[in-house]
């Protein structure tokens, strides 16, 4: 577990603690929305994750390599930004594979894309999206969120 | 149990159905995948006990605790730039993959943050929260983690303001499936009869069209005055 994860636990224990020492009636009343909440997504969140799990499987990410060879970095910047639009993978994984592949020859601008659509863009999340928030509005971020992963990709060539 | 009746429970939980469908397709073509899918996905899933639980409860307390005023003061629309900042720095100090914000964004929502300011949290949390520069910082170095942080940052700024921009709160309010899924209390309201005066084949079908906004209760003309007025205060409810 990483340090956020604990302290997220930890804020988490305290602040029930703290709520339960105040009012016992309003304590029960936010486990109840949070036992809601839970209810409301969760068959959807872990079929998706099993989805995400089948999915790196089949496709590991490491077929970006693949494309990576002889490559433009525009084309090389496009591929890895869509392999991060359509998947979702935790950091912990994301970035010792960047490293690897910018260790195989891969250029910065487009490791910098594909962390950047990993994690804001998400077609797989996407239905979890659409449910709190509609079709439209997912639509627009996930687009949004793309083109930015792209500029930002971009820019960062000019600098680094 | 009827046909009908599996239809929806197939339709309402479309990607359970999908996914179940996907592993056994995978489990005829190849045991051996099949099981290597199995075990990435736990790896998924301990992420996520670890984070949603306390997210969740966390959530519950800021509804029942934190009043609208003091939400709507730091990410309402009077917030100002204050609000970006602070919506960055919320994002900034999560914990786990996006899908923990989707929720934690919705309750801000209707707390009364703004459409723009979401954006921004949901934005940092997916890409510039602290344990992910840390991590990046070490693998990527740090002069790749500042320069993509310097860019970000501004980026998802912009990014919010378009889509509040765009998107409506109210928009939000009309499709958001949640808050005690808003369909089902509406078809629960319509004669159930699926008549068809309407057009559509169901009346849930017209429930779902009346929830997303693109038909109003007086497209059924069954129904009556007191379940109409019903129909308008779910629609209101839904959203404060």
């Amino acid at each position: 577990m990483d340090p956020t994860t604990i302290g997220l636990l930890v804020i988490a224990v305290s602040l029930l603690i703290w709520s339960t020492l105040k009012d016992k009636k309003k304590t029960k009343k936010s486990l109840n929305v949070a036992k809601n909440m839970f209810r409301g997504i969760a068959v959807e969140i872990i079929s998706i994750l099993a989805l995400i799990g089948l999915f790196l499987t089949l496709v590991p990410p490491e077929t970006i390599r693949m494309f990576l060879g002889d490559t433009s970095v525009t084309v090389a910047t496009l591929i890895s930004a869509s392999f991060g639009t359509v998947t979702l993978i935790p950091a912990f994984v994301a970035f010792p594979l960047a490293s690897s592949l910018v260790d195989a020859g891969a250029h910065l601008v487009s490791m910098a894309a594909f962390i950047t659509t990993l994690t804001m863009v998400g077609f797989i999340t996407a239905p979890i999206e659409i449910k709190y928030f509609g079709k439209k509005f997912t639509l627009v971020r996930n687009v949004l969120s793309f083109l930015a992963a792209i500029a930002i990709s971009l820019g960062m060539g000019l600098i680094l | 149990m009827n046909v009908k009746k599996i239809k929806n429970l197939l339709r309402e939980n479309k990607e359970a159905t999908i996914t179940v469908f996907a592993y056994l397709a995978v489990l005829i073509y190849s045991p051996s995948l099949f099981l290597d899918s199995l075990s990435t996905t736990s790896m998924y899933f301990v992420e996520m006990l670890e984070i949603l639980p306390a997210v969740f409860v966390v959530m519950g307390l800021v509804e029942v605790w934190v009043s609208k005023d003091t939400i709507m003061g730091i990410f309402g629309k009077g917030a100002g730039l204050k609000g970006r900042f602070a919506s960055v720095l919320v994002g900034s100090f999560s914990a786990g993959p996006i899908y923990a914000a989707f929720p934690v964004c919705y309750t801000l929502l209707k707390k009364g943050s703004t459409v723009s300011n979401i954006v921004i949290i949901l934005s940092a949390w997916a890409v510039v929260k602290t344990p992910m520069l840390i991590v990046e910082a070490q693998f990527m170095g740090l002069s790749f983690m500042g320069t993509r942080y310097i860019f970000t940052v501004p980026a998802i700024i912009l990014i919010g303001i378009i889509t509040g921009k765009v998107i409506s709160k109210e928009y939000i309010v009309k499709n958001s499936q949640k808050e005690g899924l808003l369909v089902e209390k509406i078809t629960q309201e319509l004669p159930s009869n699926n008549c068809g005066a309407c057009s559509y084949n169901s009346c849930r079908e017209t429930a779902e069209k009346i929830a997303e906004g693109e038909e109003t209760p007086n497209i059924c003309a069954p129904l009556k005055e007191k379940e109409r007025n019903n129909i308008k205060e779910l629609i209101k409810d839904s959203f404060q």
